[in-house]
């Protein structure tokens, strides 16, 4: 055969897109539940059933601070999250290595909730930009699958340049099934080009810093300065925030306060991520302990004004309830046209390396990643349900239920598949991702009855989304038991 | 409802699309006139679409929802197309 462009890149579209769409159809899956996480978050801690939003109380602001001086003398770096339309509690929060933790308060009295501790959906958004490998090497993969995703993006584009405008809603249903879901690969891929671009190219970007250090500058002179000693601790429960935070509110021009930080020296007051398409984190800062104004520089330069942006797009904590929706069924399609891509790649060589253990060993390690994952998923939310509501640890056996039914699920995918019989191990995980999805909002009547009444919206598109994934999987099931294998 | 628009204006460029390849999408070749409104309208109901968003969403909201219109209208007009198709072949 001549080689030309177009078959080279589709060696290189190929190889390169099945490598690292094992991953990257994990990143996406994950991704697009993580537009969610908050709301998952609320679906997971069912005592907390505050439905609005109120704006924090002085005594709620001030229990607050107690909570936050509490962790500091303990040694851990605590901050406030002031009550969101996303999260309407008052959230005492600090970094537990994989996610956000705390306390969350009634931000009218200033009540502790007594919430039980989850993972919640910080899982999926620490597992969407880490792979829960930690923040360096986990973000390192992940930018480098990015990369690989937006090759495959462009050689993808180049072979089927000839046929992009006028097959642009092309889907023959009736065809021969390779061609069928050639079709179903090509139609998404083109239809939801711009948001995988976009969310490839601005989740490179705003982590790139992790695989391009910046080069430090050369220190003008060598000189040696000695270490300061560690400023002392305010005591915090002095000083009134809801003072500073109307203030803040004041200066922060249109833009309503998300967060306080605290440091030694000073108290921040930054603005909430909702704010603007643009993720600031323009911020007013005050001295501590008295509460005096401190100037700060909010000045952008066109450069910072862009990552900003970036960063806004790549998050989309701008974007009002029906664009987040988009945002996260543009993301299912986005792992559509992957999970397609896997199958197709394994469907053409299964004639002529059919036999060889390494199509096998593809076989399974897609049931994995398309089956094994939706099930895993599944099985953390019932976990949740599950698990007694005061358990120690809590968040690690959430974490632990996961990561183990995922691992079951590869285990029996590649036992069966090396064993020829992928087909099994298939309709095996699909059905199981039906069995967990049907039942997700029976367990959730069943254990949560209360929270259901309270947030029935919320209950509903949560178990809406796991009844979903179990029609589509049975179906899948079904359509696999009239094909063969 | 701006989404909704959108879409609606989004699916009638994709129809319009598939009349003006009526070989490939299994359509009546449609006359002159017709090829010259279709194309006309493939290109005219997508720039009043972006009006429409970027005026009303404003520039950011409003482009990431003209690009979700497009796929989504694209989805439903293949699969329209598609089940169509179908039943035209069913004996």
């Amino acid at each position: 055969m001549r080689e030309t462009l177009r078959t080279r890149l589709g060696w290189l579209h190929g190889w390169f897109g099945y490598g690292a769409g094992l991953v990257l159809t994990c990143i996406f899956a994950t991704g697009s539940v993580a537009v969610f996480n908050m709301e998952i978050t609320r679906w997971m801690q069912p005592e907390v059933r505050l439905s609005a939003p109120v704006p924090p109380s002085p005594p709620a602001l001030d229990a607050a601070a107690h909570l936050v001086a509490a962790g500091q003398a303990r040694g851990v770096s605590a901050f406030i999250a002031l009550p969101s339309a996303r999260s309407p509690t008052l959230d005492v929060l600090h970094y537990n290595g994989h996610e956000f933790v705390g306390t969350r308060l009634d931000p009218a009295t200033g009540t502790v909730i007594p919430a039980r501790v989850t993972a919640g959906g910080g899982l999926f958004y620490n597992f969407h930009h880490t792979l829960f490998l930690g923040p360096q090497a986990g973000t390192i993969i992940v930018n480098i699958a990015g990369m690989i995703l937006l090759v495959a993006i462009i050689s993808g584009v180049v072979i089927h340049l000839h046929a992009l405008v006028p097959d642009i809603i092309l889907l023959r249903l009736s065809a021969a099934r390779l061609r069928a879901w050639l079709d179903a690969h090509l139609l998404m891929g083109v239809l939801f080009l711009p948001f995988m671009v976009m969310m490839a190219y601005t989740g490179v970007l705003v982590k790139a810093d992790m695989i391009v250090p910046v080069a430090p500058r050369p220190a003008a002179r060598s000189v040696q300065v000695p270490a300061l000693p560690p400023a002392p601790i305010p005591d915090m429960t002095r000083v009134q925030l809801a003072p500073l935070l109307a203030q803040a509110r004041a200066s922060l021009a249109g833009q309503e306060p998300g967060f306080i930080l605290f440091a030694p020296q000073r108290v921040s007051i930054f603005a909430g991520d909702a704010s603007s398409a643009f993720l600031t984190r323009d911020h007013a800062d005050f001295s501590l302990p008295e509460g005096r104004p401190l100037p700060v520089d909010a000045t952008a330069t066109s450069i910072a004004r862009t990552m900003q942006l970036m960063h806004g797009l790549h998050y989309a904590r701008f974007a009002p309830p029906g664009l987040r929706w988009l945002y996260f069924l543009s993301g299912l399609c986005g792992t559509a046209v992957m999970a397609s891509g896997l199958v197709l790649f394994v469907m053409k060589r299964r004639c002529h390396a059919g036999h060889r253990w390494a199509h096998r060993l593809a076989d399974g390690l897609n049931v994995t990643v398309i089956a094994g994952l939706p099930a895993s998923m599944l099985a953390f939310l019932e976990g949740n349900r599950l698990l007694p509501a005061s358990l120690t640890g809590r968040e690690d056996w959430e974490t632990g239920i996961f990561f183990t039914v995922w691992a079951l699920c590869a285990s029996h995918a590649l036992f069966n598949a090396l064993r020829v019989q992928a087909h099994h191990a298939w309709r095996v995980q699909l059905g199981l991702v039906g069995l967990l999805g049907t039942s997700l909002p029976v367990l959730d009547l069943l254990c949560s009855p209360a929270a259901f009444h309270a947030l029935p919206g919320l209950h509903m598109a949560v178990d809406g989304m796991g009844s979903v994934a179990a029609i589509v999987a049975l179906y899948a099931r079904h359509r696999l038991g009239r094909q063969g294998a | 409802m701006t989404f909704v628009l959108l879409l609606a204006l989004w699916l009638g460029a994709f129809m319009n699309h598939a009349a003006l390849w009526p070989a490939r999408y299994g359509l009546p070749a449609p006359g002159p006139t017709g090829q010259r409104l279709a194309r006309m309208l493939r290109l005219g109901l997508p720039t009043g679409a972006l009006g429409l968003a970027v005026g009303v969403q404003g520039p950011v909201t409003g482009l990431l929802s003209w690009f979700a219109a497009l796929s989504f209208a694209g989805l439903l007009a293949a699969s329209l197309l598609a089940l169509r198709g179908r039943m035209a072949n069913r004996p």
